[in-house]
């Protein structure tokens, strides 16, 4: 179990999240933008009877913010008591990993260096590893531009 | 940290707070040992426990608390008032030590032995003096009847246990969110066909998540004891410190209300009581003087009304001296004598909420009262509550505190700004008004907006330009509201609409929506669509409004011509039977009078009760559970002229003139809108629906009739005509301009005004906007007279009958 990691990608980029921090993932309908917030709040969408905070993780890694409705997919987590959403453009496998996690190499884009904690594997292929807390935690308090 | 250490101080913090209001009445009456047995056996147990978890210093202390109470409880000697005072000193040490010792911190222990010597010493005197009196005989018998009372106590009283309050919100939010999946489920079941057994489930289960709302939601409850505890020795304690002689009766402790409401009221209660001793009670000479008893009396007194809890804070001291404060915000500048002169009595006691008006501290030394009230007024304003004062110049001064029972099931409006809904809480809106309503200007001034009503200028922002969101065309007018900032200082909010009135269930938002300043959560009302609750206050500092109170008396002239313009009618207020508020029109009443519960009763559906040998329809079912006296129900006879229907409340409140013209329409059931009343909202009861509610014998003629209705994309068509004709009994359908029915039983509705057109072959109803007509020739009916309106399509209808 504790090596069961969830593969996706975001903003042309791999990433491994470890299985433990995600809820689900679900297919988002029905997502109300919410205005006067930073653009990587995408806006709240509910699941069930629960309201998600919708986060775009490609627009807090490039700034910019794409109209959310193209990436359906979100990882639903539950992140210092509240439940949160986070984009990904395609979700590629949930698997377990039995190697090492490897440190990371080569100089990363600063935009992902706060959130890349190293290098997990999938079929040869590298993946930043990332926690979805750290998205949420680094990002919360900034204000509306 | 240690568990049994973690229970030891939670268990003594505990046995202290209900302690301090036990030595208190235990120095009034130093004989009453029931008392005394309970300070002994607080040190007793602390003695205990901390052998055990080997505290020292705390030992030391309780035993020696102990030795001199187990000396008074033999007989030697009585307790005076200084004994008390150092035994409340080593209660109040041992309460700093707990709370030093869960904070992981230290106390410097050098004023301990002074603590124990003091109570030593007082003690001592003490026995010497009353070493004479000590009779054995007494002795004898008072010791047994105590381990009788010992034995009670031990025996009674409710069983409880201790849980971790974050285990209560998550079965909270646990209910909350059955709560909002029920209702998900409710719509899902709406959009099937009908299917008789699954709605009885259906329905079953809700009335299970229902009662278990109510019951997790009383766990979250605390009894208003909790409030009241430290009060007596707060009282205890000014009151020595300067020499006033306080009889202090707390009543209604067992109210309960939300422990985070508790929390909240503590500190403008101990303000106003604070008050109340300091400027409020005079000394002993100056009471003597006034011809009253030396010992001043406070009460505080805690009841539940409604949805309410009502806690009253009433002394029979000097009063607030009204000329004085009015002198002091004249001198302060606050207002001209002019202005002054012109307030009422009530509003020239209210001046003491002036804010400014606290800090001038030679203000406060005359007018004896005001000190931070203005505070003690938002605090208050800000849980969605209100406080008022009746004051009787030098025979006392009451203060009613009124708050909602709790914070997170919230009555709120539903607002439309920008093409997207939001809530407020209805606590924080003061007044709705449409923009072209004639008691409203605006005037736009070097980019501010400011909107006059009855006289009153507040700042005015439209929620879309704080937001940055784009304003949509509309038809109608747009809404302004007037709602309270943190400050108290009211301002205009301006939205696209106010849709609808609902319970919202409010969750906290997450920081990252909480940072825009803006939201106050977030809710998911039953439409499913998730939406924000706003933060009126926020709202205001985002928008960076200039909040200072406008001179109050430019708006006294401006009421006075207002008031004569509006035409007003007698409402009587009542309790409804679930405790909400409601006020009908007084002259539909025929009578109040209490009715046998046993005549009420139901059949198919429908309730009935039995008066003066006939049925009549009951506007609510009644049952046991759900009234409050188990004989008689309250009972509203209503009279439309024909015929009757009996419509059972708890309780009548007031009669007053409310104006004819509603501050907002909102028709929801039997509900026409808000009326604004004595600076709050109250629901208005629509006769007009009420009575179609019941019409169970409506003459069988109204029945078939149908009503066609153009346009349906209007939203006044479809949100308020559409449904005041199906209560009205008319089968409602939307018109497509290539239908034509001519079946002797359809009406066109229509807002276009002009020729009919020729194809159409049905009787057609037009109606306008404006109140007034045109011109001679417009047949029009303005939409809102609604006895127009009813009698034009039941003539139309009668017209097309006889044509036919």
């Amino acid at each position: 179990m504790n090596n069961l990691y969830l593969f996706a990608r975001v903003a042309d980029t791999g990433v491994a999240v470890r299985a433990s921090e995600v809820e689900a993932v679900v297919k988002l309908s029905g997502l109300s933008t919410i205005p006067g917030v930073p653009g990587h709040v995408a806006g709240l969408a509910t699941l069930r009877s629960r309201v998600l905070t919708i986060i775009d993780i490609a627009a807090l890694i490039s700034g910019k913010c794409d109209p959310a409705e193209v990436r359906s997919y979100a990882i639903v987590s539950e992140i210092c008591g509240h439940s949160y959403g986070l984009l990904v453009d395609q979700v590629i496998d949930i698997c377990e990993v039995t190697e090492e996690i490897l440190p990371l190499r080569g100089r990363i884009d600063p935009a992902w260096q706060r959130y890349a904690e190293g290098v997990q594997m999938r079929e040869g292929e590298p993946h930043l590893l990332v926690s979805l807390g750290s998205f949420i935690e680094i990002n919360m308090f900034v204000q509306a531009a | 940290m240690d568990e049994l250490l973690v229970e030891f101080i939670a268990e003594t913090q505990e046995t202290l707070e209900a302690l301090a209001s036990v030595v208190v009445a235990w120095e009034a009456d130093p004989g009453d040992r029931d008392r005394l047995d309970a300070v002994f056996r607080f040190f007793h147990t602390v003695k205990g426990s901390c052998g055990f978890l080997s505290l020292p210093r705390f030992e030391r202390l309780s035993h020696a608390a102990e030795d001199v109470l187990s000396q008074i409880r033999e007989g030697e000697g009585t307790p005076d008032g200084a004994t008390t005072t150092a035994v409340l000193a080593v209660m109040d040490r041992i309460a700093e030590m707990c709370t030093a010792l869960s904070l992981g911190e230290s106390l410097p222990d050098t004023d301990d032995d002074i603590l124990i010597e003091a109570l030593r010493a007082c003690h001592q005197a003490n026995q010497m003096a009353s070493e004479s009196m000590a009779l054995d005989t007494e002795n004898a018998t008072s010791d047994n009847s105590a381990e009788a009372r010992g034995a009670r106590t031990q025996g009674g009283g409710p069983r409880t246990i201790r849980l971790p309050l974050s285990l209560i919100d998550q079965l909270m939010n646990g209910v909350s969110d059955i709560v909002l999946a029920r209702n998900e489920l409710s719509r899902k079941l709406r959009e099937r066909e009908v299917d008789t057994d699954l709605d009885m489930a259906f329905d079953r289960l809700s009335t299970c998540i229902a009662d278990m709302r109510d019951s997790i939601s009383k766990t979250r409850m605390q009894r208003v004891e909790r409030l009241f505890m430290a009060i007596p020795r707060m009282v205890r304690d000014l009151g020595r410190d300067l020499g006033k002689k306080i009889e202090l009766t707390l009543e209604g402790g067992d109210v309960e209300m939300d422990r985070e409401m508790v929390e909240m009221v503590v500190d403008p209660l101990t303000h106003i009581v604070r008050n109340s001793i300091d400027h409020g009670i005079e000394t002993p000479d100056e009471r003597r003087a006034a011809g009253k008893s030396e010992t001043g009396r406070l009460a505080l007194a805690a009841r539940q009304s409604g949805s309410q809890i009502v806690i009253e804070i009433a002394d029979d001291g000097r009063g607030i001296n009204v000329d004085a404060v009015v002198r002091k915000v004249v001198s302060a500048g606050i207002m001209t004598a002019q202005e002054a002169a012109a307030l009422g009595e009530q509003e020239r006691l209210e001046l003491i909420f002036t804010p400014g008006l606290s800090t001038a501290q030679e203000v406060t030394a005359v007018s004896g009262r005001g000190v931070g009230m203005d505070v003690v007024r938002a605090n208050i304003e800000r849980l969605g509550g209100i406080i008022g004062l009746a004051n009787e110049p030098g025979r006392g001064l009451t203060i009613t505190l009124r708050v909602p029972l709790t914070l997170t099931i919230i009555p709120g409006l539903i607002l439309n700004a920008g093409g997207r809904q939001f809530a407020i809480p209805r606590s924080a809106v003061i007044e709705i008004l449409h923009d072209n309503n004639a008691m409203l200007q605006m005037s736009h001034l070097g980019g501010a907006t400011v909107v006059t009503i009855r006289g009153t200028r507040y700042s005015m922002v439209d929620f879309e330009d704080v937001i940055r969101l784009e304003k949509q065309e509309q038809h109608g007018p747009r809404t302004v509201l007037i709602v309270r900032s943190a400050s108290g200082v009211p301002y205009a909010l301006g939205v696209a609409s106010v849709e609808n009135h609902e319970e919202l269930v409010i969750r906290p938002a997450a920081p990252m929506v909480m940072a825009a300043g803006v939201y106050a959560g977030m809710t998911l009302p039953d439409s499913g669509q998730p939406m924000l609750l706003l933060d009126a206050g926020g709202i205001a500092q985002v928008a960076q409004l200039p909040l200072d109170a406008d001179k109050v008396s430019d708006s006294r002239a401006a009421v006075a011509d207002d008031e004569q313009t509006r035409i007003t009618y007698s409402a009587l207020e009542f309790r409804e039977l679930d405790g909400r508020e409601r006020v009908i029109r007084l002259s539909l009443v025929d009578r109040v009078e209490d009715i046998d519960l046993a005549n009420f009763d139901q059949t198919g559906g429908r309730s009935y009760v039995r008066v003066d040998g006939r049925l009549l329809p009951s506007f609510h079912p009644v049952s046991p559970a759900t009234v409050t006296d188990q004989n008689y129900v309250t009972c509203l006879r209503l009279r439309d002229g024909q015929r009757e229907i009996c419509y059972p409340v708890q309780a009548i409140v007031d009669i007053f003139e409310i104006p004819e013209e509603l501050d907002m329409i909102l028709p929801h059931g039997h509900v026409a809108g808000l009326a604004l009343v004595n600076a709050r909202q109250v629901e208005v009861i629509d006769s007009f629906a009420l009575f179609a509610m019941v019409a169970d014998d409506a003459p069988a003629e109204l029945r078939p009739l149908r009503c066609l209705i153009d346009e349906s994309a209007d939203s006044w068509n479809r949100d308020i005509l559409a449904p005041l004709l199906r209560q009205a009994g008319y089968e409602v359908a939307i018109w497509n301009s290539d239908q034509s029915v001519d079946d002797g039983r359809t009406v066109l509705l229509t807002n276009e005004a002009g020729a009919p057109d020729p194809d159409v072959k049905m009787p057609v109803v037009r109606l306008r906007a404006n109140s007034q007509p045109q011109d001679a020739g417009d047949d029009s009916i303005f939409r809102y007279d609604r006895e127009g309106l009813m009698q034009a399509i039941a003539a139309a209808a009668g017209q097309d009958r006889r044509s036919a």
